[in-house]
């Protein structure tokens, strides 16, 4: 046993030996030392973390207004979320087969999906006093606004102000469509949208939504 | 050695130096005799020395002092201008000042703050007046000096800030001395930063000094607000001044701010009147509390949102009209908007997004009528491009907003209708509601990540908050690093609780600059509040030696994400976009292997500290013993790993 430690022992020193010295420096910096810190076992996680997800839209998937949308909850499904990485839009840069293999892209969606969402903010203390500590704001409105469900509900798609991402810019949406049209669109939603009614949208949250969509107030 | 004795003195110790003889006094020979020669010339003897230089005359006998040195009159013109401090690190072409602080000023009012790099210096200058609302003092020595200090007066000078830098230099050439002193001099100082800085001068008398030194401090207090620089030549420094000149300290004269004019206020209150969803974008706009009151009654009048852009703190987080997180849809609602005080209209009204090509694009309403009121129209530099992009506003008012506020609220009130002021009215509880639904909203957003290790930015700045709120206090640091949370989650009310960021963006400027506001914050006995990036730090960790040799009191939390995160996100966009390597981007932009131990060098500085810190159940206590030091009138840093944004 001991003779097998030490052989392999003189192995690895020639082969330590033998390695190029510009490698061998370049290894000090090698992207694996360097991301390691930011990295769990979870292997969707750690190609989460090699292929620069994190940047943008968190380690937890909280996103930032300054980089990149929330993905806790992701609300597409798996094709729409494999076209969008494969050919995204803005400034998100493009992910190929080249430098993410399917496999790996399905790790990352796995790991997406299993990260918990958010608790609700009014149960912590801190949070709940945010939502209504202004001196002169009226409570929000027993129904929500179009605008505030489009915020928690489509904005992380069509982006925060309908000028779209993942999803189609909704500008001018209205021209195209009435609001009729656009609240049996949310009811029966095409390929890739999630479905949002009757849950988590009631029929009178479709309308509000659709109403503000269309730019109708 | 025969001939020795032929020989004068003052020959003899000449020849005896020259043929390496010890004592000239003994004869070599006779030396030879006894012992061997030491290897060192002794000096000579006393009398030799006398018989050397010629006898010390008893008339000669008081030393050449200077009573009234020129330095004694320029402490003068800082304590006339109420400076307070003066941030410098020790040069020698400001040595003649820099004892007349301490000596002739008895180094109070102003004080010197001690700092181990100038950029500290004029850093600390830079966010001391942005709390104090007037300038300090930087002292800087001749170039070596002031290039260190560059970088962050032009931080200042993009941020609109004032600084009064004082920098040492030697003109006389025949009085400098072989070597360093000539490449410590410049012939014409000022031309190393005059592009970013808005007055210099070098004075050839005292009394030229003290007008230029009063128009710079006048020029660094007219809006826009700028650094200004006075060369201290250091023969004026350290020379006497002649008994019959009679130096005298010009009068201060502030200047009032440009305000605009009738007709164009007029212009610009039509426009205001006739939209149905007017909209206030404002960046450094407010100078004062009063300057806060006046955009929140401009708001009101109009029933108006407003952008806060956060140059400076513009309107209260806590009303219902500050919409900041609403900005996008806003800006593509808005059928009138007013810029006050805007870095940059251009990209208020239209967006370059970072994909190939760069295509522009308008986010506002093409019919949208857009009004600039600013004094960046009257004033503008060719080198450095902060102009931003050329826009054609359609009523452009080369006037300080703050001081043109009241004119167009007084117009607005005399020619708004009755239907106008209904109109006004029953729109308010649409904004009440979008305001609310705005903070809920936020509130959830923040709630993601919120038990997350590392610290989610959104806890960490909600946990600091929990400890301040009941406080007063002030941030100190930009929180757009930090996605804006205490802007978006904080009771942000007076002028003084937040004052902006870098302005030319130079890292370095985070740490310096919250030490100065927390110096001016001490000073009128509130709690400075610093949210630091690890990046920024280590450009000047000097600067927490400071901090805790001056006693200055400042909380700073370490904003750690071991990155410059910023950079990770452009690399892997220039590698996503060439198909290449998709994770080489942590080359050169992460700051890990090693982990750098803030906690270590902060208590190396001589600052409390503890970290670090990645559990969230852990701030709370960390930041309470953390808050007591700083309440104790010390500084204190908790190194916490947060999230990357």
């Amino acid at each position: 046993m001991r003779k097998l430690t030490f052989a392999v022992a003189c192995c690895v020193f020639s082969a330590m030996l033998l390695r190029d010295p510009v490698e061998a420096r370049l290894g000090a910096q090698s992207s694996d030392a360097l991301t390691a810190p930011y990295e769990t076992r979870d292997p969707g996680q750690r190609q989460y973390v090699r292929q620069g997800c994190y940047q943008c839209h968190g380690l937890v998937g909280q996103g930032s207004i300054l980089s990149g949308p929330s993905l806790s909850p992701l609300r597409i499904d798996s094709d729409a979320f494999r076209r969008y990485v494969r050919n995204p839009k803005g400034a998100m840069p493009p992910y190929t087969k080249r430098v993410l293999a399917d496999a790996d892209l399905d790790s990352i969606e796995a790991f997406i999906r299993s990260l918990p969402p958010g608790r609700p903010y009014k149960t912590i203390p801190a949070l709940a006093r945010v939502g209504s500590s202004s001196d002169h704001a009226a409570e929000p409105q027993l129904s929500p606004s179009g605008r505030a469900i489009y915020q928690r509900h489509c904005a992380a798609c069509h982006g925060e102000s309908r000028e779209g991402g993942i999803a189609p810019s909704l500008i001018g949406a209205g021209r195209k469509r009435d609001v009729a049209a656009i609240a049996a669109l949310l009811a029966n939603p095409p390929r890739g949208m999630p479905k949002l009614s009757p849950q988590p949208l009631t029929n009178k949250d479709v309308e509000a939504v659709a109403r503000f969509v269309a730019d109708v107030r | 050695m025969e001939d020795a004795k032929y020989l004068g003195r003052r020959s003899f110790i000449k020849a005896s130096v020259l043929a390496g003889i010890a004592t000239p006094t003994i004869p070599a020979l006779a030396k030879r005799e006894s012992t061997p020669a030491p290897s060192k010339v002794s000096p000579p003897g006393s009398a030799a020395a006398t018989a050397e230089n010629g006898a010390i005359s008893e008339a000669d006998d008081a030393p050449h002092l200077i009573h009234r040195p020129g330095s004694d009159f320029m402490v003068d013109l800082l304590k006339a201008t109420d400076t307070r401090y003066v941030s410098a690190m020790a040069g020698s072409t400001f040595r003649g000042l820099h004892e007349s602080i301490v000596n002739y000023g008895g180094n109070k009012a102003p004080e010197l703050i001690v700092c181990v790099h100038e950029e500290i210096s004029a850093g600390i200058a830079h966010g001391y007046a942005k709390v104090a609302n007037k300038p300090m003092a930087c002292l800087v020595h001749s170039t070596v000096g002031l290039l260190h200090a560059s970088m962050a007066i032009y931080n200042a000078w993009c941020d609109r800030a004032p600084i009064m830098v004082i920098a040492g230099n030697g003109l006389d050439a025949t009085k400098r001395r072989p070597g360093v002193e000539w490449v410590h001099s410049a012939q014409d100082l000022g031309a190393l930063v005059r592009e970013y800085i808005k007055y210099d001068d070098a004075p050839i008398s005292l009394q030229h000094y003290a007008e230029s030194y009063m128009r710079a401090h006048e020029l660094s207090m007219t809006p826009p607000y700028e650094p200004v620089m006075i060369v201290a030549d250091s023969e004026l420094q350290e020379e006497e001044v002649d008994a019959d000149i009679e130096l005298r300290i010009p009068a201060p004269a502030p200047v009032s701010p440009p305000a605009a004019p009738p007709e164009a206020i007029d212009r610009a209150a039509d426009i205001l009147l006739a939209a149905s969803a007017p909209l206030i974008v404002a960046d450094r706009a407010a100078r004062s509390q009063r300057g806060v009151e006046l955009i929140v009654q401009l708001a009101e009048i109009l029933g108006a949102p407003v952008i806060d852009r956060a140059g400076r703190l513009n309107m209260p987080t806590t009303h219902f009209l500050c919409q900041t997180s609403l900005q996008n849809t806003l800006i593509r609602e808005a059928d009138a908007i007013i810029g006050l005080e805007l870095t940059d209209l251009w990209g208020t009204i239209n967006s370059v997004p970072d994909v190939p090509g760069r295509p522009s694009r308008r986010v506002a309403r093409p019919e949208a009528k857009v009004i600039g009121i600013s004094t960046g129209y009257g004033y503008v530099r060719s080198v450095v491009q902060d102009a931003q992009r050329y826009f054609a506003a359609d009523v452009a008012i080369a006037a300080d907003a703050e001081a043109s506020l009241p004119s167009l609220i007084t117009a607005i009130d005399r020619k708004m209708s009755g239907a106008q002021r209904e109109a006004v009215a029953a729109k308010k509880a649409r904004l009440r509601s979008a305001y609310a639904e705005m903070r809920a909203s936020d509130a959830a957003a923040a709630a993601i990540g919120w038990d997350a290790s590392p610290i989610s930015t959104a806890r960490l700045s909600m946990e600091i908050w929990e400890q301040i709120k009941d406080l007063d206090w002030g941030l100190v640091s930009n929180h757009a690093f930090i996605s804006s949370w205490p802007q978006r989650l904080w009771d942000f009310t007076k002028y003084h609780q937040y004052i902006g960021g870098e302005g030319g963006y130079g890292v370095g400027y985070g740490a310096p600059a919250a030490v100065g506001a927390a110096l001016a914050h001490r000073d009128a006995d509130r709690i400075a509040v610093a949210i630091q990036c690890d990046g920024d730090l280590m450009m000047l960790p000097g600067t927490l030696w400071t901090a805790a040799h001056h006693r200055i009191p400042l909380l700073m939390v370490m904003h750690n994400n071991r990155s410059w995160h910023q950079e990770t996100m452009h690399l892997k966009r220039m590698a996503g976009r060439r198909d290449r390597d998709p994770h080489t981007w942590a080359v050169g932009t992460t700051i890990t292997d090693p982990e750098i131990d803030f906690a270590k060098i902060a208590k190396g500085m001589g600052v409390y500290a503890e970290g670090p810190i990645s559990k969230p159940a852990e701030l709370k206590g960390a930041l309470s013993r953390a808050l007591a030091v700083v309440r104790s009138g010390q500084p204190a840093l908790l190194d916490t790993l947060t999230q990357m944004r």
